[in-house]
């Protein structure tokens, strides 16, 4: 298997790193890097990414800590909030569920004690009836579900 | 859907406050300044360099330190902090060009989506654009490895700590790297044209 490092790596490093690279390399160093193509290669990679690294910097432009910090600290708070409510709306989900099924429980049962056919020709013979307790339901939802789910 | 009004407890609720951030943030404000002064140049650069885009790397910038100061990790020191912050930026960035893939090709420059045309004229080097054009053909790994490495400073084992790589997978990964990067630039040649 072929080498993967050398031990003039780090000073190839600094050569690049203080502008020693190529030209004023001491004698040992020189003569190394003439025949080492892990190190030459190091060299140039190294020399390209300074020098792209510089550039990037010159181009920084970041906000505040402050800044980082606040919107940090309210979007934690928000997902704090909101697992919080998970369990609240999980509750709610469940107690609507059994209050319908409840409901068509009631229903069903009192459809067989009752005397539909005689209740739907009361409706049909009496339609403004039906239009006032659809009416009086429609009144009332909105009002019940503000104070269910106000919390003043 | 419908959304409702806020209430004044829960306006109360998200406001923030300083005395009490420790259940949401595992940091305390003046020690946060003090961390992000020190490294949030470098890393909106690696982001910058990574993604080609500024805005992108401003939002990644706060998803990174929003995502460090919510991790339950205890740092042994300065570097390790550093260095988990940088992989929660490699993260990211892997992330992002996961659910928005790499095109195979740079476009040309001067056209949106080149990271060379969003510097000034005075920096638009041949060998910059030789980088720019080689590094779309590297892996992330590669490219973070190499940021690392060559931009940051990093040491093999800051390099293994960041990328959740052992010592010697880092040296490999960084030969191949090399060796790679060189041949698509057209070999060692071109560092002594660049640098002359």
């Amino acid at each position: 298997m072929s080498r993967v490092e050398c031990k003039y790596e780090s000073e190839t490093l600094d050569a690049v790193a203080s502008g020693r690279w190529p030209d004023r390399l001491d004698a040992e160093l020189r003569e190394h890097a003439s025949s080492c193509r892990i190190c030459s290669e190091l060299a140039m990679i190294s020399a390209i990414y300074r020098d792209d690294y510089a550039s990037a910097m010159d181009e920084v432009h970041v906000p505040s800590a402050g800044l980082v910090w606040w919107k940090s600290e309210l979007r934690a708070r928000r997902e704090a909030a909101r697992v919080a409510s998970r369990p609240i709306t999980l509750v709610t989900g469940i107690a609507g569920t059994c209050g319908i099924a409840v409901l068509a429980l009631v229903i069903l049962t009192l459809s067989k004690k009752l005397d539909m056919a005689a209740i739907s020709a009361f409706v049909v013979a009496q339609p403004m009836v039906l239009w006032l307790v659809l009416g009086v339901i429609l009144a009332l939802t909105p009002i019940a579900l503000y104070f269910v789910y106000s919390d003043e | 859907m419908i959304m409702r009004d806020i209430t004044l407890s829960e306006l109360e609720l998200l406001r923030p406050r300083t005395e009490d951030s420790d259940d949401t943030l595992h940091m305390d404000q003046d020690t946060f300044g003090a961390f992000y002064e020190r490294t949030a140049r470098p890393v909106w650069a690696y982001l910058w360099r990574r993604t080609g885009d500024r805005h992108l790397s401003d939002d990644l910038l706060q998803e990174a330190y929003y995502r460090f100061l919510r991790a339950r990790v205890s740092h042994e020191n300065e570097t390790h902090r550093r260095n988990y912050l940088f992989r929660i930026a490699a993260n990211l960035v892997n992330d992002n060009h996961r659910k928005q893939p790499t095109p195979l090709e740079l476009p040309e420059e001067g056209k949106p989506g080149h990271p060379v045309s969003e510097f000034s004229l005075g920096l638009q080097s041949q060998r910059r654009t030789d980088l720019d054009r080689a590094l779309v053909h590297m892996s992330s790994r590669q490219k973070d490895a190499l940021w690392l490495a060559y931009a940051e400073g990093s040491s093999h084992q800051e390099i293994a700590d960041t990328l959740g790589l052992k010592v010697g997978s880092v040296k490999l990964l960084l030969f191949r790297a090399r060796r790679k990067l060189v041949k698509l630039m057209g070999g060692p040649m071109v560092a002594a044209k660049g640098k002359s």
